[in-house]
């Protein structure tokens, strides 16, 4: 009987095409828009790095000042970023690690020699080798820096889209790359970053740009006039004239990860930075009680709320978007199926039960759900498509449906619809067969 | 193979009780066919209802081939509805978006007939009122006469035990409506039993029973006439 239903379902469709139209509208701008934010969540809450994210850990001390007043209870309560001193130190220190990594970024203006191209700013990362084996950054070409151009050789990586700029995509290793901050040889161009937003930022969010230049932090810590973009906190006063000082200054800038090689090593690890800031309390630091934290990378993004907030805001409003989109439906859905009704009695009489006819209409209802589904799909791409216009670049990743975005639409809108569709049918179905037999 | 013992059907509406029907018994045997006549209001088409399992009863028995009908659930008196009862309305109710074939298919599709047999059933039941050559028209494009054939072809083609016929030529012109009555008296020559509800006197007495529903009562006219004759025989004879 399924495909006998599906035929009538297709003859009902097309015979009260306007109504049938307007509930594929309603319902493809609903879950449209429904899916839009699912999209926008489901990349802001999903894990950027599954293979290893429970033993990559964001590293935070609680080096504040004994006046300081606040209280720290969670890894939230306190700033995200280490002392450069601390950084370093713990670079230093003998960690129960396998890799452990630094970074800050800045600003810098690209000087392309081809003067049709204009020059432009970019985003740089400055941190060490070990950035790109422990975040797994894939490169098209080269790879990263060498040890010993970590001490602070003029050199970078840059991105596929700095690539495509500047040399057309062609393999650009070993040429330079002019800065106003001056020229540095090429030594890897890495891939597209293909996760939501940079997590292991001090404070990530949507929209957070990735860096488009990486180059070893040495290269640039010791540079004067020196160049930062982030948050910044500072607790102790120090000799703003002095690059020196701002080096060894009590201020909170510089993002610290390691790399475990077991979650089980968290404990260790934990003790080994406990026994460290013990140690810098005999050097007059960390006055404050010992807080120290090493968050994994969902904890981090669960701590920034980064599928939080606006997100769920708009996921809430789309959802009642789509709730709206059904209620409307559901009124359609009644008028057509009144119109239906001598159709329904006819049935009856000839020997159609009250089930029959519920599922018969409950698949007309699938069937239009199904089309409103593959209409939402395409309203959720175009939308999508405006969100990254809207928003820039930084939300490029944003604006594309994966596989399981596409079915959970389809499932969406066809649940939706007969959700909407169990009363109206139900109705339909149990009207008295005999009531609309003489008026034809 | 229809009893029907004391049916009361109301029908309420607020604080208003509207009788159908009042104290309603009729017996209708295998093969009989039966003319059902009153005027409007009478209560003719909530008998139909009743007889067709369309509606329930409010009161009283109703017994179909001997077993009870009355009290059972939607999905066993539609089956009943399906394999036992054929309809045949006024307004002729054919799918206007199916064509001849799929029209008369509707009924073989709740009985869960197989593509074949469907096919065999349909092609016969559209011979049997010569239509066979329409199959793949829509209702729209024959004449009023040829859907109401359609329409007897779709309640034959389950070869159902009755036909229950409201006004079956209500719609037709003289010469359609002796067609379908000439169709209609075939059908119950070969077995099938017809009730047929009408207000045309001349097609009434053409059926081999005639009865009369009178303020939602039945009053069976050939037994009335039957007992008139006996006493003027009776008168006759004594005088």
């Amino acid at each position: 009987m399924f495909g006998y239903y599906l035929r009538l379902a297709w003859q009902s469709i097309k015979r009260n095409y306007i109504i049938s139209s307007l509930m594929v509208l309603a319902l493809a701008v609903g879950v449209g828009s429904f899916m839009i934010t699912m999209t926008i969540y489901y990349y802001a809450s999903s894990d950027p790095i599954p293979q290893k994210s429970d033993r990559l850990y964001a590293i935070q001390l609680d080096a504040g000042d004994i006046e300081s007043d606040y209280e720290v209870e969670t890894s939230a309560d306190l700033w995200a970023s280490l002392t450069y001193l601390d950084a370093k130190n713990l670079m230093e220190e003998d960690l129960p690690v396998v890799n452990k990594t630094l970074h800050y970024r800045f600003g810098t203006l690209v000087l392309p020699e081809d003067k049709d191209i204009d020059y432009f700013g970019a985003e740089v990362r400055a941190t060490n080798r070990s950035f790109f084996s422990m975040f797994n950054v894939d490169f098209l070409y080269g790879g990263s820096w060498s040890e010993v151009d970590d001490e602070g050789k003029s050199v970078i990586v840059i991105t596929e889209e700095i690539n495509d700029k500047i040399f057309s995509g062609e393999d650009s290793v070993g040429r330079t790359l002019k800065t106003n901050d001056g020229d540095f040889k090429i030594v890897g161009v890495i891939k597209k970053w293909n996760i939501a937003m940079p997590y292991f930022e001090p404070y990530p969010h949507i929209g957070h740009e990735f860096a488009e230049i990486y180059t070893p932090i040495n290269t640039f810590v010791n540079r004067e006039p020196f160049s930062f973009n982030g948050s910044m906190n500072c607790w102790k006063p120090f000799d703003r004239g002095s690059h020196d000082a701002f080096l060894q200054a009590e201020c909170a800038w510089v993002g610290f990860w390691v790399e475990l090689a077991s979650k089980d090593d968290k404990t260790q690890l934990l003790e080994s930075l406990n026994n460290y800031t013990t140690n810098q309390k005999t050097l007059g630091r960390f006055q404050r009680p010992t807080n120290n934290f090493a968050t994994d990378v969902n904890a981090w993004l669960k701590q920034h709320e980064v599928a939080e907030g606006p997100v769920r805001l708009m996921q809430s409003m789309s959802f009642l978007f789509l709730l709206v989109c059904l209620i409307n439906t559901i009124g359609l859905l009644a008028a057509k199926f009144i119109g239906k009704s001598t159709d329904v009695s006819v049935r009856r009489a000839l020997g159609a039960s009250k089930s029959d006819i519920f599922k018969q209409n409950l698949i007309e209802v699938s069937l239009i759900g199904l089309v409103g589904g593959l209409f939402g799909l395409l309203f959720a791409v175009v939308g999508l498509r405006w969100v990254r216009e809207l928003f820039g670049d930084s939300l490029e990743r944003f604006s594309a449906l994966d596989p399981t975005l596409i079915i959970m639409g389809v499932v969406v809108a066809i649940a939706a619809s007969i959700l909407s569709g169990i009363y109206p049918s139900w109705r339909a179905a149990s009207e008295p067969p005999a009531a609309n037999l003489k008026t034809q | 193979m229809l009893s029907m013992k004391k049916i009361e059907m109301v029908y309420r509406a607020d604080m208003v009780e509207t009788y159908a029907l009042r104290n309603f018994n009729l017996d209708v045997n295998d093969g009989e066919f039966v003319a059902v006549t009153g005027p409007s209001g009478s209560g003719k088409t909530t008998f139909l209802n009743i007889a067709g399992l369309l509606e329930e009863p409010t009161s009283g028995s109703y017994e179909l081939d001997g077993e009870s009908v009355g009290k059972l659930s939607d999905k066993k008196r539609s089956q009943i509805r399906n394999e036992k009862v054929g309809f045949i309305f006024q307004g002729f109710n054919l799918m206007p978006d199916l064509n001849i074939f799929d029209n008369v298919d509707v009924p073989l599709r709740y009985r869960g007939f197989s593509g074949a047999e469907r096919k065999k059933l349909i092609e016969e039941a559209l011979e049997k009122v010569g239509l066979q050559s329409r199959m793949k028209h829509l209702p729209s494009q024959l004449s009023g006469g040829q859907q109401q054939r359609v329409a007897i072809a779709r309640a034959l083609a389950g070869k159902p035990r009755f036909l229950l016929a409201d006004e079956p030529t209500g719609n037709l012109d003289s010469l359609m409506a002796q067609q379908v009555m000439q169709m209609l008296e075939d059908i119950n020559a070969e077995g099938t039993t017809i009730i047929m509800v009408t207000h045309d006197p001349e097609l009434a007495v053409r059926a081999r029973r005639n009865i009369q529903i009178l303020d939602g009562s039945v009053s069976d006219l050939d037994e009335m006439m039957h007992r008139v004759s006996e006493k003027v025989t009776a008168v006759a004879e004594g005088a």
